[in-house]
């Protein structure tokens, strides 16, 4: 036997991640589905194999894939890298990896300009004002991030650093959230993005977002949450404003998230299948990454029914989704499952009771989660709801995976953004 | 409904309703357009890409396990009706994509599908497309035929509506092809904020069954984007699409090479982009929607895959032929015009050599390099 070490090269930030590959033989037959391993800084996966020429297939969370030729002599350990820049802008490379943002048909910037502060740019959506929301209870707090490089601000004792920078077509935000006091405190946190000329965008985010066991961030205490701001390209008439994209740098919670958006629920599948082999974590100390599992899972019900498909599961399901429920009062998203499980388990009127729930609790912080509650709403034929989140559903963009609405679109849909902005769009209640 | 085929046969079949849209009459260029025509024009594409699919159907399409039991078909073109040639050899008039013979075509698929879980049910719509956020609706022929807006959306098919209300139906693989724009005139925009965008056709069940079916949805673009073809011609997602199917999105399984529903998406982005570079189009980016993973379509021969080798330093390629060979075949093809050779392959484990007559660099090899659908890409370092 040989060894096959495979490792995707990436520079991810300093960072790791993983993405799934497919290993095929000289005559084509898959041989194995490995997790390989992203990132300079990741271990090489280590895979046994008989001697003879392999074709090595990563697939990308963006929905790219990479090919390498390798050929195993006998007995030897085969180090082999697999290059995936792809990428013209490397400081863009979770982007790229997760949603192929900065791919090379961008302007390619000077390497030692590349990390700038934000500024005015022929090409570039020019941040006007970037205000981070934080509704617990009926508090607001805004602060806008505009204009700097580095800052900090605080948010009911969550402590944000944010950083902003701007090249090109692009302006990154990133964002790091940590909780005075040691344990997680969650709330729902919205950011209203605002660039010149364009309409606002209304973004949830997913912060504080706890480092894992597999920290991919080199702060351990969490890890780094993005927003990119991309010019929209001209023949997207129609939707107006810049591409606003938001991405978690967990390292397998980006790429699970990111496989979820792009539709490859068998990669999304096997990520949880893994993760789910952890040790339980309570939804209260990881909201996020516990309503990621969960959606997956339901999204890939079909391909899930290979994986699991036994009644107890289900019935765990159904527990699962009701602690998100019941111990993150805060976040639509719990009651938004549970309710999609009660349907499916023929309880129409519990149902509809979640969904309510859930649309007193305001929109979903995940695109999925609107997306179900807009089918659920549908099945049980709760009209009078169906209109108050139709707006949210017409104006929220399906390719991210945290909901994502357009103001201008809001706005043509009745929705008054301007009040909204106070109290209302902090909490997004939708009752 | 016109059922082009209609076999009545034992076991799973597969059933399938082809909408081509290309004629508007109330769009801009039609016979009678609305006074706003939302900048919506006549097309010349999908009655070009519903025969193709239909044909491919009809001659191609061989599932492990069910046959083509029906093939619903309506196209609306813009010089009028189609007429195509049946399952018997006889000539068939196609009815048109207007509102009416969608609604009574969509009811006789589920109703044909429904029949047998073993069933396949598969739905392509070629036509314009509208979309609002996370709500996509199918222009019939007839929109637009109120020209005071009050029912504007009467003529479109609700997607999602669609798509729920296919729960109900047994057949346990389903698979929805749309080859739309997702754009959204702002006058359709308005009219979805109230959680719908058309008109449903089936009612989705309040108890959707668990696992119920394996129903992938492909777009042919992202939203907000504009779906490409050529005049006259076939698009470029179908033409992705039906090479995807041809073999560019096969895998090798235990019954051989086969394109399974989680190998298409991939497959059909890589030929998007070869099409794109080929026919100086747009970037044009297909996306899935919704869950996948089972084998719809197996291949007789093993599948044809585009090959393209270069060298470094590139100026070795002006010197070099290529030598690609196997136990079954050999090919020496020379120098390129391009600076790199673009050839294809049938799948299967090659050598690959650059060989140099005149001798300015040594002799380069690559050996049992396996070449996978859907396409594959080689750089040959050289030296002198």
């Amino acid at each position: 036997m040989s060894t096959l070490a495979l490792r995707l090269e990436k520079d991810l930030d300093g960072g790791t991640s993983v993405a799934l590959g497919q290993v095929f033989d000289r005559r084509g037959e898959l041989v194995a589905a490995p997790r390989i391993p992203v990132g300079f800084q990741a271990q090489h996966l280590e895979l046994e194999l008989p001697e003879g020429s392999y074709l090595v297939r990563a697939l990308l969370p963006s929905g790219e894939y990479v090919n390498q030729h390798v050929e195993l002599l006998p007995g030897v350990r085969k180090p082999v890298d697999i290059p995936a820049h792809g990428s013209e802008h490397e400081w863009l490379s979770w982007h790229h990896f997760s949603n192929g943002a900065g791919a090379r048909d961008a302007v390619v910037p000077k390497r030692r300009s590349a990390f700038m502060m934000a500024r005015r740019h022929d090409e570039s959506p020019i941040l006007e004002s970037l205000r981070l929301v934080s509704p617990a209870m009926h508090d607001i707090v805004m602060e806008d991030l505009t204009g700097v490089g580095q800052t900090t601000v605080t948010l009911r004792g969550m402590v944000v650093q944010a950083w902003v920078y701007g090249y090109g077509p692009h302006v990154l935000v990133r964002l790091t959230a940590r909780v005075d006091g040691g344990s997680a405190q969650f709330q729902p946190v919205r950011a209203l993005v605002k660039c010149a000329g364009e309409p606002e965008s209304i973004v949830c985010l997913p912060m504080p977002w706890p480092g894992q066991q597999h920290a991919s961030s080199r702060d351990e205490e969490a890890c780094a949450v993005e927003i990119l701001l991309q010019s929209r390209d001209d023949r997207q008439a129609g939707v107006p404003g810049p591409v606003v994209s938001v991405l978690v740098k967990d390292a397998v919670y980006g790429p699970l998230l990111a496989y979820l958006s792009s539709g490859d629920l068998a990669s999304a599948l096997e990520l949880v299948r893994v993760e789910r082999s952890r040790p339980f974590v309570p939804p209260r100390q990881q909201p996020y990454a516990f309503a990621s599992i969960e959606y997956v899972l339901l999204e890939g019900e079909g391909l899930a029914n290979q994986l699991r498909g036994t009644a107890t599961d289900r019935h765990y399901r159904l527990e699962a989704t009701k602690a998100l429920r019941d111990e993150c009062s805060w976040m639509p998203d719990g009651a938004v499952l549970h309710g999609s499980h009660l349907l499916r388990s023929g309880d129409v009127e519990s149902a509809r009771r979640e969904f309510e729930t859930a649309i007193d609790r305001g929109v979903p912080v995940f695109t999925a989660g609107l997306r179900l509650l807009l089918e659920g709403l549908r099945r049980v034929e709760a009209l009078d709801d169906l209109k108050k989140i139709g707006p949210y559903a017409a104006s929220a963009d399906p390719q991210q995976p945290f909901t994502t609405l357009n103001s201008a679109a809001l706005e043509a849909g009745g929705v008054d953004v301007t009040s909204l902005r106070a109290r209302e769009i902090a909490a997004m209640a939708l009752a | 409904m016109t059922l082009l085929v209609d076999r009545k046969e034992s076991g799973p079949g597969i059933h399938a309703m082809v909408i081509g849209v290309g004629h508007y009459p109330h769009l801009e260029g039609g016979s009678t357009p609305r006074p706003d025509t939302l900048d919506l024009r006549q097309l010349t594409s999908p009655p070009v890409n519903a025969l193709k699919v239909a044909d491919w159907l009809r001659t191609k399409l061989s599932h492990p396990r069910a046959k083509l039991a029906s093939v619903d078909l309506l196209v609306s073109a813009r010089g009028g009706p189609v007429s195509v040639a049946d399952d018997q050899g006889a000539t068939r008039e196609i009815d048109p994509a207007t509102m009416a013979c969608i609604r009574s075509g969509v009811l006789g698929w589920i109703q044909r599908a429904h029949l047998d879980a073993g069933n396949v049910a598969l739905f392509y719509f070629c036509g314009h497309g509208v979309a609002a956020g996370l709500m996509s609706g199918l222009l019939a022929e007839d929109f637009g035929d109120d020209h005071t807006d009050r029912t504007l959306l009467a003529n479109v098919v609700d997607l999602e509506e669609l798509y729920l209300g296919m729960d109900q139906c047994r057949a346990e693989e389903q698979l929805f092809l749309i080859d739309a724009c997702r754009a959204t005139p702002a006058a359709i925009a308005e009219r979805a904020m109230r959680g719908r965008i058309g008109e449903s056709i089936l009612t989705p069940s309040a108890k959707p069954r668990y696992a119920a079916r394996d129903a992938p949805i492909l777009y042919a673009c992202q939203p907000g984007m504009t779906a490409y073809a050529q005049r006259d011609a076939d698009s470029a997602f179908t033409r992705a699409l039906l090479d995807s199917l041809d073999g560019a999105g096969a895998v090798l399984e235990g019954i051989g090479w086969c394109v399974r529903t989680d190998s298409l998406l991939r497959a059909v982005n890589a030929r998007l982009r070869r099409l794109a570079g080929d026919q100086n189009l747009p970037p044009q980016k297909a996306v899935q929607d919704r869950t996948s993973g089972y084998v719809f379509h197996r291949l007789a021969k093993p599948p044809s895959v585009p090959l393209s080798v270069g060298c470094h330093p590139q100026t070795a390629v002006d010197a070099a032929e290529l030598v690609v060979s196997n136990r079954l075949l050999s090919k020496r093809l020379p120098a390129p015009p391009k600076g790199r050779w673009a050839e294809s392959f049938p799948a299967g484990s090659y050598d690959i050599a650059a060989e140099f007559p005149r001798k300015e660099f040594r002799d380069c090899a690559l050996r049992d390099v396996l070449l996978h659908p859907p396409e594959h890409s080689i750089d040959l370092e050289v030296q002198q």
